[in-house]
This record gives C-alpha cells, sequence and structure tokens, in this order.
C-alpha cells in the first residue's frame, strides 16, 4: 500500500483541499440559504454598503457558528478514536450527550414550557437559565460522572463502559421527563436531532473562546496519542505519564463537545465520519489528524447545515437528519470498502 | 297537555334512536346502547363541548388536561395522551370513554369490553362535526344544533369585528421556540384567517413546519403571536429579528395557559380564541 | 552497581519471591510454563507493575527513583503482540521509539535521526520503512516493533517472546543480532517459550509456579531432569558441540 506521491506533497494537498472546502463552505452558506438573495446584494451586505441583516445577523455567524461546532466535534471525536484506540469512538462517548439533552429537559420540566430554552444566548450573557448553559453544565456533568464511574481515566475500558452505562441512564430519565407532556416531546425532540437555526454572533464569541481554551492542548497532544496507538504499556514504558495526559486529553474535548452540544443540540456522524475519512488520507499521525478533523468537520457541519437549510425551503430540516442521512450510508460504504481491501 | 305530548315524543325518538350504531373518527364500528351516563373524556376539547351541551354532570373522569369549565377540575384525572391509565378507567365502570384517534388506549379499553368512541379534533370543521356526533352519542342532537349555531353565531360576530379593520397585518404565529409555526390549513391557520390575518406561511409547507428563521425576517411580518411562556425574551434577543418590524413596534402577542388553550383546542370556546386574535391583530 | 536487579519479587499475580538480575552485556533467557509469571516478572522489571513485596533496582538506584522518562532511555520494553498503529508508517513508528529522549514537544535532531536509521538497520526493517505497518507480514511487524524500542538505544532491552510470527530464517536473523547487542554493550532479558532459542542466550533463568527453578549458562540449567520437570516426560536433551539440544521424544 505504498503511495504514489511523495508524503510531504500527499500532506500538503490534502489540508489544501481542507482549506478550500472551507471556503467554499463559507461563501455558499453565506451566499444561500431559505430566502434567494441576488449575490450582489450579498456581498453588498457583507462589505457594508448595504444593509441586510439575514446576510450579516443570520447567515454569517450561523456558518462561523456552525464551523467551530463541526471543528469542536470533528477534532474531539479524531480525540476519542485516538484515545480509545476505537475507530468507532465518537464524541458523545463519555455520555455528554445525554447528559445535554438530560439537563435541557429539565430545565423544560421545572420552567414548565421550553421558555427561555432555545434562545441560544451565548454562555456568558445574563439570561441564567437558557438552555445554552443547561446543555452545557449537563454535557459536563454527565462526563465527570463517568470518569468518577471509572475510577479516573487509568482503565480505558472502564470508561468506555461507564459512558454506555451514564448515557442510558440519562436517556431514560430524559424520556420519562419528556413524555410528561405532549409539549415536550416535539421541543426535546427538536433539540436532540441538532439546531443551529439561532447561532449568533454571542453564540460565535463563546464558541471561540472555548475553542482558544481547549484546542491547543489537544493538538499538542498529537504525538501521545501516536505513541498510545502502541498500546499503553509501552506508552508508559516510553516515559510519558499516561494518566494525567489522558485526563487532559479527556477533559479538554470534552469540553469542546459540551460547547458544540450547549449551542447547537445533538449533532451526529460529524464526530465519527470525519476522522474516518481523513484517516484514510493522511496516515494515522494524530498530530495531523487532528487538526485535518478539524477543518473537516468544520467543513462537513457547514455543508450539511446548508443542505437543512435549502433543501425544503423555507422550511428547515433538522442538521442532525441531515448527517445522518448522508453520514449513515457513506459509513457503510467506507465500511464496505474496508472489508474489501482484506 | 301539549309539552306532555312534547315530552313523550321526544323520549319516542330517544328511544328509536337507541341503540346506536355509529363509525368513529378511526373507522371503527362503535353500538352505543342507551345514553350514556357515566362517561370518560380523554380530551380536553371533548370535555368543554360535553360540559357545553349540559351534560358535565355524567363526565365520571376526565385527561389530565382539561381544566373548563370549573367545575371539571375537580374530577379525577385519567393520565394524558402518551400516559393515561387505562385500569382506572376500566374500574370505574363507564359506559362511553372518548378518547383521542392518537395512541393505542381504545384496544386496551375494548378489550376491557369499554364502549369506546375515537374522535378527531383537529381542524376548525371538526368542532362542529364532532360537537353534532356527541350530540347523537349522548341523546342530545338538540342541544347540539343549538350549540353549533351559537359557536357559528359568536365566531361571525368577531369575524366582522375583524372586518371592520382597515387593514390586514401580515403574521407569524409561532407555537414553539425550534421554531415551528402554523400552516394555514391548520386549526389556528384558520382562524388567523378568520381574524383578518395574512399568515406568512402558505399552505405548501404543511400542517406545522419547522421554518427557517431567515425566511421570517425576509417576509417582516407586522404581528407575532407566541404560544409558550418567556416568548418575548426569547424572540427579541434573536439575531437579526430586531429589524422585524413586529419587534421594532413591539407588537408581540404572547399566550400561555389559559389562552393558549383557547386557541389550541378545537371546540366550544373557539370564539374567544378568536377575539384573542382579533384584539391583536387589530389592536386593542 | 551496574545491572537491572529485581530482588524478592513477591506479587502480583503469580509471583512468589523472585530474584533475577541482568547486566550490560549480557543476554538472560526467562524460561518457563505458562502462568508461572515470566511475563509478570518482565513487566515488574519494566517498571509497569509494581509488586507486592521487594524492589527493582537500576544501576543501584531503585527503579522508582527515576523520572519516567529516565527509565525509559534506559529500559525498552516490548511485549508480546498488543495493539499496534496499522496506519503509520515504519519509519514513524520506529521514531516513536525515540519519544524517551523528545518527551512531548521536542524535535528531532541529528542524533535521533541516526537511532532511527540504525535501528532500522540493525533490524533489517530499513526494507520496508516507506510501507504501512498494516501492510506487513507478522514477521515483519514484530521486526519494525523491536526496531521501535532500540531506537531508544537502551541500555537494557525487555523482551516478551520477541520470535512469535518469526519464520526460522527471521528468527535465526533476530537471535543473532540479540548476540550482536549484547557483544557491543547492551543487557537483554528476553521471555522465551524454546528452550532450543534460551540455549543461544548467555544465561537461562527458569521460572515455575512463581519461583526461580535455576538460573545460570544453558548447558548447565538445561538438563533433562529440569525440563521434564517443567514439560513432561517425553523430553529429551541432546548435546551437540557443546550446546544443549531439546527435542520430543517421538
Amino acid at each position: 500500500m505504498t503511495r504514489a506521491l511523495p508524503l510531504a506533497l500527499r500532506r500538503s494537498l490534502v489540508f489544501f483541499w481542507l482549506l478550500l472546502l472551507l471556503l467554499l463552505a463559507l461563501v455558499l452558506g453565506v451566499a444561500m440559504g431559505a430566502v434567494s438573495l441576488p449575490p450582489g446584494e450579498v456581498l453588498q451586505s457583507l462589505l457594508g454598503l448595504k444593509e441586510n441583516p439575514i446576510v450579516t445577523e443570520m447567515r454569517l455567524p450561523r456558518v462561523l457558528g456552525g464551523m467551530l461546532v463541526g471543528a469542536a466535534l470533528g477534532v474531539a471525536g479524531a480525540s476519542f478514536q485516538g484515545l480509545f484506540r476505537n475507530p468507532l469512538a465518537d464524541p458523545y462517548l463519555m455520555g455528554s450527550a445525554a447528559g445535554a439533552a438530560f439537563a435541557v429537559t429539565l430545565l423544560a420540566s421545572l420552567l414548565g414550557g421550553l421558555a427561555p430554552a432555545f434562545a441560544q444566548h451565548a454562555i456568558f450573557q445574563s439570561l441564567p437559565l437558557s438552555a445554552t448553559l443547561f446543555g452545557f453544565l449537563g454535557a459536563l456533568s454527565a462526563t465527570f460522572l463517568t470518569l468518577v464511574l471509572a475510577g479516573g481515566a487509568a482503565r480505558t475500558g472502564e470508561l468506555v463502559l461507564a459512558g454506555v452505562v451514564v448515557g442510558s441512564v440519562l436517556t431514560g430519565a430524559t424520556t420519562y421527563l419528556m413524555l410528561q407532556d405532549a409539549d415536550r416531546v416535539r421541543a426535546v425532540f427538536a433539540y436532540t436531532l441538532g439546531n443551529l437555526a439561532f447561532m449568533g454572533w454571542p453564540s460565535v464569541k463563546a464558541m471561540v473562546l472555548f475553542f482558544l481554551l481547549a484546542l491547543p492542548p489537544l493538538l499538542l497532544l498529537g504525538r501521545v496519542l501516536n505513541a498510545l496507538q502502541l498500546g499503553e504499556e509501552v506508552a508508559r514504558s516510553m516515559g510519558l505519564p499516561l494518566e494525567g495526559l489522558k485526563l487532559l486529553l479527556l477533559l479538554a474535548a470534552s469540553l469542546l463537545v459540551a460547547a458544540a452540544v450547549a449551542q447547537a443540540g445533538i449533532i451526529g456522524f460529524v464526530g465519527l465520519i470525519t476522522p474516518h475519512l481523513l484517516r484514510r488520507l493522511l496516515d494515522e499521525d494524530y498530530r495531523l489528524l487532528l487538526p485535518a478533523s478539524a477543518l473537516g468537520g468544520a467543513a462537513l457541519l457547514t455543508l450539511a447545515d446548508l443542505l437543512a437549510r435549502t433543501l425544503t425551503r423555507p422550511a428547515e430540516l433538522p442538521v442532525g437528519v441531515v448527517t445522518t442521512l448522508l453520514g449513515g450510508p457513506f459509513f457503510l460504504y467506507l465500511m464496505w470498502r474496508r472489508r474489501g481491501r482484506a | 297537555m301539549r309539552r306532555i305530548l312534547v315530552f313523550l315524543a321526544a323520549l319516542w325518538a330517544l328511544a328509536l334512536a337507541f341503540p346506536l350504531t355509529v363509525t368513529d373518527d378511526l373507522g371503527r364500528t362503535v353500538t352505543v346502547k342507551a345514553p350514556p351516563k357515566r362517561i370518560v373524556t380523554m380530551l380536553p376539547s371533548v370535555t368543554e363541548t360535553v360540559c357545553a351541551l349540559g351534560a358535565c354532570d355524567r363526565i365520571v373522569a376526565t385527561d389530565d388536561y382539561s381544566d373548563w369549565p370549573e367545575r371539571v377540575k375537580a374530577l379525577p384525572k385519567a393520565g394524558g395522551l402518551y400516559n393515561p391509565n387505562p385500569e382506572f378507567i376500566v374500574s370505574l365502570k363507564p359506559d362511553l370513554v372518548l378518547v383521542s384517534k392518537y395512541g393505542r388506549l381504545y384496544e386496551t379499553l375494548e378489550r376491557a369490553g369499554l364502549t369506546v368512541y375515537a374522535v378527531r379534533t383537529e381542524t376548525y370543521e371538526d368542532i362542529f362535526r364532532t360537537t353534532r356526533t356527541l350530540g347523537r352519542l349522548l341523546g342530545l342532537e338538540a342541544q347540539a344544533e343549538r350549540l353549533v349555531a351559537q359557536i357559528q353565531r359568536e365566531v361571525y360576530q368577531e369575524e366582522s369585528r375583524a372586518a371592520k379593520a382597515k387593514t390586514r397585518p401580515r403574521v407569524y404565529y409561532e407555537i414553539d421556540p425550534t421554531p415551528y409555526t402554523v400552516g394555514p390549513e391548520s386549526f389556528i391557520g384558520v382562524l388567523i384567517q378568520k381574524a383578518r390575518g395574512v399568515n406568512i406561511i402558505s399552505k405548501e409547507l404543511g400542517l406545522f413546519p419547522k421554518i427557517a428563521p431567515e425566511f421570517v425576517v425576509e417576509k417582516n411580518p407586522e404581528v407575532i403571536v407566541a404560544t409558550y411562556p418567556g416568548a418575548l425574551e426569547t424572540i427579541r434577543a434573536r439575531p437579526g429579528w430586531s429589524r422585524v418590524k413586529a419587534v421594532q413596534t413591539g407588537r408581540i402577542c404572547v399566550f400561555t395557559g389559559g389562552q393558549d388553550s383557547l386557541l389550541s383546542r378545537p371546540g366550544p370556546r373557539v370564539a374567544q380564541g378568536l377575539r384573542l386574535l382579533v384584539d391583536c391583530f387589530h389592536g386593542r | 552497581m551496574e545491572g537491572l536487579e529485581a530482588k524478592g519479587i513477591v506479587g502480583p499475580y503469580a509471583l512468589l519471591g523472585v530474584d533475577l538480575a541482568v547486566r550490560p552485556g549480557e543476554w538472560v533467557a526467562l524460561l518457563g510454563p505458562n502462568g508461572s509469571g515470566k511475563s509478570t516478572l518482565l513487566k515488574v522489571m519494566a517498571g509497569l507493575l509494581r509488586p507486592r513485596a521487594g524492589g527493582v533496582f537500576l544501576e543501584g538506584k531503585p527503579l522508582r527513583a527515576y523520572g519516567s522518562y529516565a527509565r525509559g532511555r534506559l529500559l525498552a520494553y516490548l511485549p508480546q503482540g498488543g495493539p499496534y498503529p496499522e496506519g503509520l508508517l515504519v519509519e514513524e513508528v520506529v521514531r516513536l521509539g525515540r519519544l524517551p529522549h523528545l518527551g512531548l514537544w521536542g524535535r528531532e535532531g541529528r542524533e535521533d535521526v541516526e537511532a532511527v536509521e540504525w535501528a532500522l538497520e540493525v533490524t533489517g526493517a530499513s526494507r520496508f520503512r516507506g510501507r504501512y505497518l498494516g501492510s506487513l507480514s507478522g514477521g515483519e511487524r514484530q521486526r519494525v516493533l523491536l526496531a521501535r524500542a532500540l531506537a531508544a538505544r537502551p541500555r537494557y532491552l525487555l523482551l516478551d517472546e520477541p520470535t512469535t510470527f518469526l519464520d526460522l530464517e527471521y528468527q535465526g536473523g533476530l537471535l543473532a543480532l540479540f548476540q550482536n547487542l549484547v557483544a557491543k554493550g547492551m543487557g537483554i532479558l528476553s521471555v522465551l517459550h524454546d528452550p532450543n532459542q534460551a540455549a543461544l542466550a548467555g544465561r537461562v533463568a527458569v521460572l515455575k509456579g512463581g519461583r526461580l527453578l535455576a538460573e545460570g549458562k544453558p548447558e548447565v540449567v538445561l538438563t533433562e531432569t529440569l525440563l521434564q520437570n517443567l514439560y513432561g516426560p517425553g523430553v529429551r536433551v541432546a548435546h551437540l558441540m557443546g550446546r544443549p539440544h531439546v527435542y520430543l521424544d517421538g
């Protein structure tokens, strides 16, 4: 399985295409939407010559926010796949999705309705009881619960098991709360399918903050993830302080996932497919795979959201439905190819 | 003497009317042997209709959400749409149970030997259809016709009020902050039209579409109606929505709780719901 | 006080009190039936498992006193089987072996490059350096993983069944490599299950039921009595050119 092109060139090409794809997603995302706007007007609005809130207040932050959410999911998915040495690991492995859904449903039942609920406020804005904040806290709490249940980051197998347990229990509790009220069912269900509808500039700012916090440690831990592929015993024998490093990795990735889930609900497949795809193009070198997954996830989610916004316009599909409908068959295709090769 | 004859005639008509075999809204054949005296209603709009027909004292239990008229609140509750309590219903030994056509409650109750009638109360026309059907089922056909006439009168009164208004504002109606809105062929959609509002949603989008926010901003509604708590702050804070005319002029009507019931239950109080909309659209 | 010494190791699992030492320039083969605790002892001496009693000493200092990277520079451990990065190039895998020297963020220098080259040469893995680890056969992969361990230029090499997957041609090459490395001053402790391979080592230690049965030169330790004790009555030892050869009586 040798490659024709020299390695460095191939790797550069991948990143080049990823950036190009991202740029395309940005351009299309701003130019297209439920409302048909002539490209001239879009351009004028971007340059500040003509005012159009649809472009500057709605589409632009939605696209940028979607990129950040997609990047968070992509890099977290890649990190978990490396950490757990499992190509089926997704960003919600530690129970964060179930935790967020539970917290939001709890909020709904406490408030007697989904009130300030889906006002997608940035976490640091004044409205304390927002779904964003609850979703964020719920996701993090579930992750901590998983860590506690597994007795720390030491045993990877225990972590996976604990994550499954926490996820199942919280999902059950969520369903119970949901069914107490017919209106609640619809709204919580919509949340679980993912929704970028109201990502505004405050949301984008919040996401950027979390990125600045959590992305650098992840990117620096690429070499650790590579070493982990040799097995934890070998990695430890080489001197890596695995306990601390694994914990750092988990926390950084979980922070990104919590921020993503808080802003956008639960969007599946992006964190799973992006590293998969890129692993075939780049090697399993996590120093490259992590940043590439960030870029890839950003492009993927933005394009999926574009489809969600335009396929049934002016109605919108939940973006989670689009990612699943696209991601599912594509995943099957990848697996089929893999089997063919073996 | 004449009164006795009328009474006997009514009794005779009643005797002829029962036993009654009808087809319910699920296509099931239902046989009612005698005018039911112990009724369980599992839909709030059905509860309201039965009471409006004057048969409130025949209801022995309702669902969790029935809350009008006041006396109904004291009745025992038999659960909601997703979590009904069939055992409790059976224990009450009712001779007629009125259920929603959604869910499988009717199967369980049927097997227990109860008489179950599934009702659809979704559209505006359903109000009158259901009222007449309930009239037949309860042996109160005359009252049903009177009720129908009354409802239509009240509705017409509100429609005339609306007709006098100078403008027909563009309306955006939000039932859920995801956001979900209503299409013109839904019950609320019909009310919007009767209140002389122009729904920004066209009928191709269906009954309850999940709409793109930028579409709403583009359509620039002059009035926004929302039926969930906290809607005012939520809508105002949305990116790009500060340009919407309704947000700028503050014409956002929020109806929750009891008012929301008026707008979401196709039943005898429909005119009151219509009044809310007329007041909201044409100012008061 | 040179050497990697295990003193009075009790537990975890099967070990019931073992003393074993490897000195620089020495190849010690650790033999024993399944469940005797060979792999466990190896891990304890690599610092990966903590014994319930007793301790491991490296150059006279307790192993625990070393920083983890310092330990990694002196001791290299290669497990039997275990996961491996399919999607990494052979060259990248071997480069990972320099981690004890580079730490998390060090940049590769000339010394690192040279060490990697040497490791690839000496294990014969440079032939497929541009291929992905997942595309290699079991034996080729084993050599790459060994190269990874060697890339750190450790003073002591701890190997668990390094000859598994290798066919005879490569086995011979590997065993010759060990003798070569030992001659240059490395200390090697390898767990082996084949007494004929163990016979090539400088010293043989035999573990059974968590204790050392015997230790010493192969021709002294590998007697029929001992081997029959280990493996059953059908085992025979012949002596050819001064070396013991173990075979099964048909």
